[in-house]
This record gives C-alpha cells, sequence and structure tokens, in this order.
C-alpha cells in the first residue's frame, strides 16, 4: 500500500492511490506518483542517493484550500498490512508544479545537505570514523549505523584540496573502499560491497521475467601512482582519487573494485507485496529456470526503484551466477 | 426501479463516532470511507429538507436499522455543530418508524421508505451489529424517491475488476486483489414526457457522472439491487414515437 502524508495549510492530510481504512482512513486522492529509486552513485560504491520525482493529487483535494498551496511537507510510505507498519520511503518537501484540469501536481524535493568541508582538511582515521565524521556533520544526519560496515576496516590518510560538498566527499571515499551508504531519516547507513545487509531468498513465484547484465569490463584500475590490472586486457581503464599513501591499502582498494565491478549483474522485478521492500546491500537469491539452463543467481541491492504504478520494486545488483 | 434525488440531508450527527472515521465521511460519494461507531449499535440522525420520501444506506454492517421519520421529537446536536442557516430544532410526533434486516443478499444495503414529508423532518437510523462488531456505514441518503418502471426483459448484472495481475517468471500469475464493482446494463421503456425527461434531464444532467443511491429492481423487494452507482457512459434514448422512449442504460458500482 503506497501511504502519503501531506500537509496543506497546516493539516495533516493522509493519502493512497485507492482508499485505504486502516487506523486512520488513507483517502484515494493520488493520481499518479514516479517511482521513488536509491541509485548509487558509481557501481562499486558511494552515496546511495535517494530520488524522486513529482506526485499528482486528485484536484479535489484542495476543494477547502483552493488555490493549491505552493508546498508542503510529505512523506510516502509503503506498508503490507497496517498503518503501523508502514516503512518511510521519502520525506521532504512538495512544491507545486501545475495545475490542469484534471490533476494537481508537485514536484518532490529531499534534504539539500549542502554542508562543506573545508580546504586542507586532514584525515587519518579508519574508515567509519572519518565517515562518521563528514556524514554528521551534515545537519539533517544525526549518526551513522556501521553495522554492515567491513569488520576488517581499512585506514583512510587523507587531506583536501579545496572545498568539498560533505556530501560528496562522503560517497567518493566510501565508493573508493567498496562501501556505500544511504540515509534514512536522521540515520546514515554505512555497507560493505562486499557483504551481505540482510537476506533473502525468492522463488519462482516471488519475481517476475528479468534481465541478465554484465558491465564493460576494466583492464585496469589506477590510482595515483598505484595501479592493478585485470585479465581483461581489452577493457578500459578506470582512474579514482587515492584516499591514502601507501602501496597496500591503495591496491587492496583497486583490487575490490575490480571485483565488484566484474560481477554479474540483474536488473530484477519484484512485485510490491508483504515483505518485498528491499532496503540497500540486501543479499537476494534466487534459481531461474526460465533462462537456456536452469540457473542459480543472487545479488546485492545497489539501485532499488519502488514503482507503485506498475505495482513493481525494481532492484538493481551485482552478484554471482551459477548452474541451477 | 427507483432513484433518490435530489439528497435532502441538511446535517448527520452521530451518537458515537471514531475519531478517524468521521459521520461526515457518510455524506461523500465514496462508500469504503467509512464512519464507524465506538460499539455495535449506534445512531444516526440526518436532519432532512422538505419533499423527501426515501432513506438508502450503503456499506454498513449492521445486521439491522430501525428507521423512525418524525417531524418533531427534539434534535439536540452534538457539541461543535451548529444548525445550517434556515434551519430550526423542532419537536413533534413521531410519523412511522420501521425495522428492516439489513444485507440479505450480504451487500450492506438499505432502502427504506415513507410517506413524502413537506416540511424539514428527522430520520434516525438506529443501527445494531452482531455481538463485538463496530458499526460503520459509507454513504446515506435521503431525499425525493424518483419511480420509473422496472427495466423490461430483465438486466445484465457482472462485475469489474480493477485487481492487478501480472505474470511471474515461472508463467505463474502474480495477482493483488483490489476491488470488484458490480457494473449492471438494462434496457428501459418509459413515457418520453415526462420519464424520460425526469431520468435524462432532471436527474442525469443534473448529476452528471457522480454516483447516485439506485434501486434498479424494486417490484420483487429485492435489496441485492439497492446500489450506490455512477452512468457507466451515459444512457442513450431511442424515442421510438411521441409517446414511448428505449433507453439503454449502464451502471457501475462506486468503491
Amino acid at each position: 500500500m503506497l501511504l502519503v502524508e501531506f500537509t496543506i495549510n497546516g493539516t495533516l492530510n493522509r493519502l493512497s492511490d485507492i482508499g485505504y481504512a486502516l487506523t486512520n482512513y488513507w483517502d484515494a486522492k493520488i493520481m499518479r506518483i514516479d517511482p521513488i529509486q536509491y541509485r548509487i552513485a558509481k557501481p562499486y560504491g558511494g552515496y546511495v542517493r535517494l530520488g524522486y520525482g513529482s506526485i499528482e493529487f486528485s484536484p479535489n483535494l484542495f476543494d477547502s484550500d483552493w488555490p493549491p498551496p505552493v508546498n508542503g511537507a510529505v512523506s510516502v510510505y509503503y506498508s503490507a498490512t497496517t498503518e503501523e507498519a508502514k516503512t518511510l520511503l521519502f520525506a521532504g518537501m512538495a512544491h507545486l508544479s501545475g495545475i490542469t484540469r484534471e490533476a494537481v501536481k508537485y514536484d518532490l524535493y529531499g534534504p539539500s545537505y549542502d554542508e562543506t568541508v573545508a580546504d586542507s582538511t586532514a584525515y587519518n582515521a579508519d574508515l567509519d570514523t572519518v565517515l562518521s565524521g563528514i556524514l554528521t556533520g551534515i545537519a539533517e544526519i544525526a549518526t551513522v549505523d556501521t553495522t554492515y560496515a567491513r569488520v576488517s576496516q581499512p585506514n583512510v590518510l587523507h587531506t583536501t584540496s579545496g572545498v568539498h560538498l560533505a556530501v560528496d566527499l562522503a560517497s567518493d571515499i566510501a565508493a573508493f573502499y567498496t562501501h556505500c551508504f544511504y540515509v534514512v531519516g536522521s540515520t546514515a547507513y554505512l555497507i560493505d560491497m562486499l557483504l551481505d545487509a540482510g537476506s533473502t531468498t525468492l522463488t519462482e513465484y516471488d519475481f517476475f521475467p528479468s534481465t541478465y547484465d554484465y558491465l564493460n569490463p576494466l583492464s585496469g584500475a589506477r590510482s595515483g601512482a598505484f595501479s592493478q590490472f585485470s585479465s581483461y586486457p581489452y577493457g578500459s581503464e578506470l582512474s579514482v582519487t587515492q584516499y591514502h599513501n601507501s602501496q597496500a591499502n591503495v591496491e587492496a582498494a583497486l583490487v575490490n573494485i575490480m571485483a565488484v565491478q566484474h560481477k554479474p549483474r540483474t536488473r530484477l522485478r519484484l512485485p510490491m507485496v508483504a515483505g518485498s521492500i528491499v532496503t540497500p546491500g540486501e543479499k537476494l537469491s534466487w534459481t531461474d529456470t526460465a533462462l537456456g539452463q536452469d540457473t542459480a543467481m543472487w545479488i546485492r541491492a545497489r539501485s532499488i526503484q519502488y514503482a507503485f504504478d506498475n505495482e513493481e520494486i525494481i532492484v538493481d545488483g551485482e552478484g554471482a551466477i551459477a548452474a541451477g | 426501479m427507483k432513484i433518490i434525488y435530489p439528497d435532502k440531508i441538511n446535517a448527520v450527527v452521530a451518537d458515537e463516532e471514531n475519531a478517524a472515521f468521521l459521520v461526515a465521511n457518510v455524506l461523500d460519494d465514496y462508500p469504503k470511507k467509512v464512519w464507524k461507531a465506538t460499539s455495535a449499535d449506534a445512531r444516526l440522525t440526518l436532519s432532512v429538507a422538505s419533499g423527501a420520501a426515501a432513506v438508502a444506506v450503503f456499506n454498513t454492517n449492521a445486521t439491522a436499522v430501525s428507521v423512525t421519520v418524525s417531524d418533531g421529537i427534539s434534535l439536540t446536536l452534538q457539541s461543535g455543530l451548529t444548525l445550517q442557516s434556515g434551519l430550526t430544532l423542532m419537536s413533534g410526533e413521531s410519523l412511522s418508524v420501521n425495522q428492516y434486516d439489513v444485507d440479505p443478499g450480504g451487500t450492506g444495503a438499505l432502502w427504506a421508505e415513507y410517506a413524502q414529508v413537506d416540511n424539514v423532518h428527522r430520520i434516525d437510523l438506529d443501527f445494531t451489529g452482531a455481538s463485538g462488531t463496530i458499526i460503520q456505514a459509507g454513504v446515506v441518503r435521503a431525499g425525493t424517491k424518483n419511480e420509473f418502471p422496472d427495466p423490461r426483459y430483465g438486466i445484465g448484472e457482472g462485475l469489474r475488476d480493477f485487481s492487478i495481475v501480472k505474470e511471474l517468471n515461472n508463467g505463474a500469475l502474480y495477482i493483488r486483489k483490489r476491488d470488484l464493482v458490480r457494473k449492471f446494463q438494462f434496457d428501459l421503456n418509459v413515457t418520453r414526457d415526462s420519464d424520460f425527461y425526469t431520468f435524462m434531464r432532471t436527474i442525469l444532467q443534473q448529476r452528471g457522472p457522480a454516483p447516485l443511491a439506485w434501486w434498479i429492481v424494486d417490484d420483487t423487494g429485492d435489496w441485492n439491487w439497492v446500489v450506490y452507482v455512477r452512468p457507466d457512459g451515459f444512457p442513450f434514448g431511442r424515442h421510438r414515437a411521441s409517446l414511448y422512449t428505449n433507453i439503454g442504460v449502464s451502471l457501475l458500482e462506486v468503491v
């Protein structure tokens, strides 16, 4: 169930695409909503940014508030069962973008995360310490959950050159060490790209026909004076910023980057049903009997699209493939 | 066939009300958006304008409803409510009391009629449900009773499905059941003047695509055909001669 809280001129409205009589009544006033999606900065890690488009409401939602207000606070939830069990997907502002005869359209805006890191800021600590320091410097982020960070934390040794957006700097450092992070509410979740952040096993009753892809191969990865080469000399070379001056530290990071980059990928389409709200880093395993031969596959969720209009959750991620 | 239009309810109050499911919900056009009481018996009191002769209730879980029409028992408005301009609280006598068993067909609908009252009057709906249930009702309408001949040659009845059905990887189907609503198709043979014009101009042209309280076939007394429906495409009449008109009608239940 799509559940949306939208505050109009100080009054909280509970809305949905079809009417739901839960603890409260969620009025059927949503005409259309763009998919809400997590999208990872780089295939091998970084900030899993929440993307959002627009939402269209039935004009009669504003019968007592015409013309529609310019903006209002909005929260988008999903629940498979009860109002109390709803999961927050997005919280931000809706800003009026258009009025037609059929609908009133608002664009969605999330937090801006506009804090910066000063020039010549020096870091020399474990990855989670460095990232926690950067991320909690952002006003909207209070804590960093490191439950699924790498057990043996790499050290970060870096001094900034120039002013950086804090969230972008954190994204680049996390990606270099094959970590990703995403933010829900005031908590940032740091996840090792080489670990499972929860796991789910699917049967063929649990997903729609899906596609299997591979990224273009890398011939090698370079960072400063250090480099590593792959077994695909015909691929392109990747160049990344260096966040340590130790050869072992950087080369280990480059090996991990190429390992993640070369994993098989899947664009998995799931029905939006009970228990199927997937979060970044979650491992999904299944066997597909619709290919040339039975195929066992698993991925870790990286980009996740909640397509309410199509009743689907579309998950992109990398993993492993084997004969089933 | 009978249609309640125009609706003449001026105000409605409940003796019990869940704060999240207000009594005002019975006045909107959404049967699923219900008023909820707090127990298995509750009362709705309607203040109804002059000219009404029928009352209908949709999507109630009550098993029985007592309908009391009066032009007079003292009205007491709930705290915070005010009378609409031009209305007065009256006292007087009961005009009719009828007890109805609801839901013989599983549709949660009630249709009650009374001698037309040409004054502002009051209707008390006393709902009784099974032990442990919380009384609820989706839509209540009271107003002018418009009568027409029942459809000729019977009626067609089916379902329209709003469920989502998609094929899964192994060929099985993913099904998310959503509302299935009833649809009806039938032909009317009515007098051109005045039934056709009343039906097309006085009712449908005024109400437009919005739903109406409708008893499609009333001669059998079957409440299965008491429905809150909207035109599924507007009816088209064919004047056979100067006196009679055939009308094809298609209706769709609202949710």
